[in-house]
């Protein structure tokens, strides 16, 4: 399914001549990533964790075309990241940690016919597809305008706009950070469901006990570079716990050969 | 049951394009009273004209256009609305969008550039064209100037090169912005050019020999050369050919260039990481 090979990503400043007009975040080059592999198959939940600026959102952005790789490969099934975009983008549901990224003068309901139609249904396929998903994030009958939703209804919506073509990975970006603990938990099950229904499913998230209570497979980034690739049984078996495995694993120090 | 593989039936271009007329039009009329301060926009400036073309008078230089000088900045208008149409969307679009986060959502649906491009045209194009014609309504009604309709006609196919130019230059303008976020020069050159070099307001002759030469550089040039030669003239179609001839010129090597730009300037924005950034 999802095959990250190798990747790397250096954030480098604009060249001299572009510098007065180019305005980035970076005035020397940054290592984001450092050679990352991993993979995630249909049926699996991995979860991507990390601290703060470990390289989660950039691999993400990443495997979703948002953000070119400086080196390495990303492939789904037989399609390569650079060369098939446009199909690549036909398969992966995308949710962003930002809670922008929705029209908020439009409803929610006006947002997934909307995008519905961009990620490839027709417009009667769309409506009803929104329908089903408006039913399934718990969104039905609340239909408004976004600026009046809260955020966890925003995060809702997000998801459901990841799930309108049903796509074969679905890629979340800390789509738990806004919700309620019960909200958390639906989502864990629907995340389990999809899984179960074939998806692939990356998650990146803060939340170690959600990490390891959903995730079937943990992929730990420290500065950039993979810590810990493993399943969520080896993690389990830990006496301390998963959580505490996990807490251990981001803040202790590499070993050196 | 397991999770398809293939991807659903892909929605059509024109699908796609419906989507996003619809989206713009929920969004244009959620900002109703935009819509109805424009009215008063047209009735104050058709009628501001109207009373310049009293003190301008019948000047020398507008004597080979018929109607004196209210249709000939008429004529000017037209063609400086069609330019702004061109030049202003697509950079402001890419604005709106980064602004409110939704430029990197979109560009992560397999929706292509173009098609992007030409969906968020229809509303801007259809609200232009509702505001030029409310110009030309109110021209006729309360101050009884009407141009020939077989001049509109032969006409349009000038102002939709125009619109090409200028959309192409617009692109350009887009282009820059998804690298700088703010400020362009593109736009303000090409709207001053249209406005001062190629006589939007004013006759070219009334300008410098040197700035004369200069103004046949500027594609509005043709276009307001052509259609006051329709509409004011009594031009007919073969008159304007050569005008059509340099515009279609200007379209075929703007219109992919700027194209290639854009795309160039997304590619760029996606290895520095800075799609999101506004």
């Amino acid at each position: 399914m999802l095959h990250v090979d190798h990747v790397t990503k250096v954030y480098k400043p604009p060249p001299p001549l572009l510098r007065p007009f180019v305005r980035t975040a970076v005035k020397e080059p940054v290592p984001a990533l450092k050679d990352v592999s991993f993979q995630v198959e249909r049926g699996n939940i991995v979860g991507l964790v990390g601290p703060n600026g470990a390289g989660k959102t950039t691999i993400i952005r990443v495997i979703t075309t948002l953000l070119t790789a400086t080196s390495g490969t990303v492939t789904l099934d037989d399609l390569h990241v650079d060369r098939d975009g446009y199909e690549f983008r036909r398969r992966i549901g995308l949710v962003l940690s930002e809670d922008r990224g929705l029209y908020w003068r439009l409803t929610g309901r006006q947002n997934l016919d909307f995008f519905g139609v961009m990620a490839g249904l027709s417009r009667a396929a769309a409506k009803r597809r929104t329908t089903e998903l408006m039913e399934e994030v718990g969104l039905a009958g609340r239909d408004k305008l976004v600026f009046g939703y809260s955020a966890g209804m925003r995060t809702r919506l997000s998801l459901a706009r990841a799930l309108l073509i049903d796509p074969p990975l679905l890629v979340l970006d800390e789509p738990t950070r806004s919700l309620d603990p019960v909200a958390t938990r639906e989502v864990g099950d629907m995340l389990r469901g999809l899984a179960a229904r074939g998806h692939a499913v990356l998650l990146s998230s803060h939340r170690l006990d959600e990490v390891a209570d959903v995730c079937t497979k943990v992929v730990a980034l420290v500065g950039g570079a993979v810590r810990f690739e493993g399943t969520a049984a080896e993690l389990a078996a830990d006496q301390a716990g998963p959580t505490e495995a996990l807490v251990r694993l981001l803040t202790q120090e590499p070993k050196t050969a | 049951m397991i999770a398809q593989t293939t991807p659903p039936p892909t929605a059509s271009i024109f699908g796609r394009i419906g989507a996003i007329t619809r989206r713009d039009m929920t969004i244009e009329k959620s900002y109703h009273f935009r819509l109805f301060l424009q009215f008063f926009n047209a009735i104050f400036t058709v009628a501001t004209f109207f009373f310049l073309s009293k003190l301008v008078g019948s000047s020398e230089y507008l004597q080979e256009y018929r109607g004196g000088y209210f249709t000939f900045a008429l004529v000017g208008v037209l063609v400086t609305q069609s330019s702004y149409l061109g030049l202003r969307t697509f950079s402001a679009t890419v604005t709106r969008e980064q602004d409110a986060g939704t430029l990197e959502v979109l560009l992560s649906t397999p929706t292509r550039l173009p098609t992007l491009m030409a969906g968020t045209f229809v509303i801007p194009a259809a609200f232009t064209a509702i505001e030029l014609a409310l110009w030309f309504s109110i021209a006729a009604i309360f101050f009884d100037v009407r141009f020939p309709i077989t001049g509109l006609l032969i006409g349009l196919p000038l102002l939709i090169l125009t619109l090409l130019v200028f959309c192409s230059i617009g692109i350009f303008s887009a282009a820059f912005i998804v690298l700088t976020k703010r400020g362009e020069p593109f736009t303000l050159v090409a709207s001053q050019a249209t406005t001062f070099l190629a006589g939007a307001m004013f006759p070219v002759a009334l300008l410098p020999g040197y700035l004369q030469v200069i103004a046949h550089m500027v594609p509005a040039y043709y276009s307001l050369t052509g259609l006051r030669s329709v509409l004011l003239g009594g031009a007919g179609f073969v008159s304007i050919i050569d005008e059509m001839l340099v515009l279609a010129a200007f379209a075929a090597v703007f219109l992919p260039l700027s194209l290639v730009a854009l795309r160039r300037a997304i590619r760029s924005a996606r290895v520095t990481g800075t799609l999101a950034n506004y």
